[in-house]
């Protein structure tokens, strides 16, 4: 049978990604403050001597989950991306859209700034504390736009329902944020301003397979995101079960936006862009074809940011808006239609 | 033999304005039965009851002679398929790809980018030829109802139904449509049925007229066809 042209060019992406994600991965696990020598790190990994103790702890407890989680968290971020897009039918919906990310983000806000008026004992920022209170907050917005979903019943509601809530949630957080002690505003602004530094392996592998697992269940969906990319109407006259499929795709959404956004704050704009980028090399909206390219280039993005905001010395959501914005606003000019499209 | 459609004491519409009634409607397999009336009549409103869209406010709506609330969505894809006035708007998808999705209902799509023998049967039916490749959005308003109904003809249904096929197409694609139509219903036993406001061409294609007059719909036989 002859290849077609779309399933060679997706091999293409996949494996030329794969080498560039390997390639920023090991880059990831040798640069730092102290720079390691590829087979230092392979003799300390494998065959530790004394001394080598340092090196094996700055890899393992470090380099390694930070780099895990950039992949994870990106890959994840991007695939909410799609999937928020194709179910609002709007190719700028994105992971915080929801307001999922809002809600982890009040949780955490009332938690690190209440702690000081509250007299609490003080949460170190990234403490399971904090994580706690993300994967409550995200947990309760998912609720919450479950039930909007349920009763809403269409897209439309449910889009301006979580930029909604957005909006109320960060009216609340800037009160907040205006009558807290310095200290506890700094730790919650460092999370605000997302990072892969603050999950320890445990986490970072926990995200992975989340991720991994994620992808799986959103491969085997694509069909049904497809037809829905033919509106609701069609989409229920060809059988497809829209209420439930509408619930699945919230819900992992939710999950996995609330479990990355707990760990590493409101990641910007890669959830949002890297869909782009991958249609756009592809040339294609199928989603059977878009999973796994999508996968590689969401984990690359992650890296990559996560690289260049260590080497500028600057906070990961400045790298990703820097970069993310000026593409999204680039697709928005190249593809125009998009945003003329009726729901 | 049941019929594809039969509709008996069905009233359509909403609950706090109900639009129109039947009583003993069916459409045979091979049948082609254009729908009139005047704009707001219900035309849409009964197309859409018929195809599950929208609940019926009493009465029944029977597919191949079961009522079709007792269906399950999939049940239901299977035994009726629909095309609607406006076209979907549509980036980075091909014509193989969207007649591809009609096999949802069985459960058997293609996987991504693959053959798909069926998907181009149904365009070739359609008149579409050699334009499994194309992009959906290079396609004409003509072109594009085409594939909406080749992607219809692959769901593989008894009953095929199209809400204004013709309402965007200039007089040529109308006549083309309706030669389609016939076609479907003659050479592969579909049973049709079609609203439209063009009776002139429609009445061409039809066997039936179905006429919502004053809420009620009126059963007309078209006489040129004998």
């Amino acid at each position: 049978m002859a290849v077609s042209p779309l399933l060679r060019k997706t091999m293409v992406y996949c494996l030329s990604g794969a080498v560039v994600l390997i390639v920023l991965f090991i880059i990831g696990i040798l640069t730092g403050p102290s720079d390691f020598a590829p087979d230092q790190l392979f003799r300390a990994l494998a065959h530790p001597q004394p001394g080598d103790e340092v090196v094996r702890a700055i890899i393992l407890e470090a380099r390694l989950p930070r780099a895990i989680t950039a992949m994870a968290s990106g890959a994840g971020l991007a695939l909410c991306g799609l999937l928020m897009q194709s179910l609002f039918r709007n190719p700028l919906a994105g992971p915080s859209v929801l307001g999922i990310t809002s809600g982890a983000s009040l949780c955490v806000a009332l938690l690190v700034l209440g702690q000081a008026a509250l007299a609490w004992p003080a949460a170190s920022s990234g403490g399971p504390a904090v994580v706690a209170a993300g994967i409550l907050g995200a947990a309760a917005v998912l609720m919450l736009v479950m039930t909007a979903s349920a009763r809403l019943g269409n897209t439309t509601s449910l889009l301006l329902f979580g930029i909604l809530l957005g909006h109320f949630v960060g009216a609340v957080e800037s009160v907040l944020q205006h009558r807290a002690a310095a200290t506890s505003l700094r730790s919650f602004v460092l999370w605000g301003m997302g990072r892969f530094t603050e999950t320890p392996l445990p986490a970072a592998l926990f995200l992975l397979v989340l991720t991994l697992a994620a992808f799986l269940v959103a491969r085997r969906m694509a069909p049904a995101l497809n037809l829905f990319m033919l509106g609701e109407t069609y989409a229920r006259s060809m059988g497809m079960h829209v209420r439930r499929f509408r619930m699945g795709v919230v819900a992992l959404t939710g999950i996995v936006a609330g479990s990355i956004t707990a760990w590493c704050g409101p990641v910007a704009f890669i959830g949002l862009a890297m869909p782009h980028v991958a249609r756009l090399v592809l040339s294609t909206s199928d989603h059977r074809a878009l999973a796994w390219p999508l996968a590689i280039t969401g984990a690359a993005a992650g890296l990559l940011s996560d690289l260049l905001a260590r080497w500028g010395s600057v906070p990961l959501n400045a790298v990703t808006s820097l970069i993310g914005a000026p593409i999204v606003i680039l697709i928005i000019f190249r593809n125009g239609s998009f945003l003329r499209r009726t729901p | 033999m049941t019929p594809p459609l039969s509709v008996s004491t069905l009233t359509a519409g909403f609950a706090r304005h109900p639009l129109l009634r039947a009583d003993g409607l069916s459409v045979p397999p091979g049948t082609v039965v254009v729908l009139t009336g005047r704009n707001g009549s219900g035309k849409s409103t009964l197309l859409r009851t018929i195809a599950g869209l929208q609940e019926p406010l009493s009465g029944e709506v029977l597919l191949g002679g079961v009522a079709a609330h007792t269906l399950s969505p999939i049940q239901r894809a299977l035994r009726v398929s629909i095309v609607l006035t406006r076209r979907p708007e549509l980036q980075g998808l091909d014509v193989r790809t969207l007649v591809g999705m009609g096999r949802y209902p069985h459960h058997d799509i293609q996987p991504a980018a693959g053959n798909d023998p069926g998907a181009d049967d149904a365009l070739t039916q359609c008149g579409l030829i050699g334009y499994g490749h194309r992009e959906v959005h290079t396609l004409s308003d003509g072109e594009m109802q085409k594939a909406m109904i080749a992607r219809a003809l692959y769901q593989d249904t008894p009953l095929l139904l199209l809400d204004e096929p013709t309402a965007f197409l200039d007089r040529e694609a109308r006549v083309d449509m309706m030669h389609l139509l016939r076609h479907l219903a003659s050479n592969r036993g579909k049973a049709i049925l079609f609203s439209s406001h063009d009776l002139e061409i429609a009445l061409d294609a039809a066997d039936l007229q179905w006429d919502i007059r004053e809420g009620e719909v009126v059963i007309l036989p078209v006489s040129h066809r004998s």
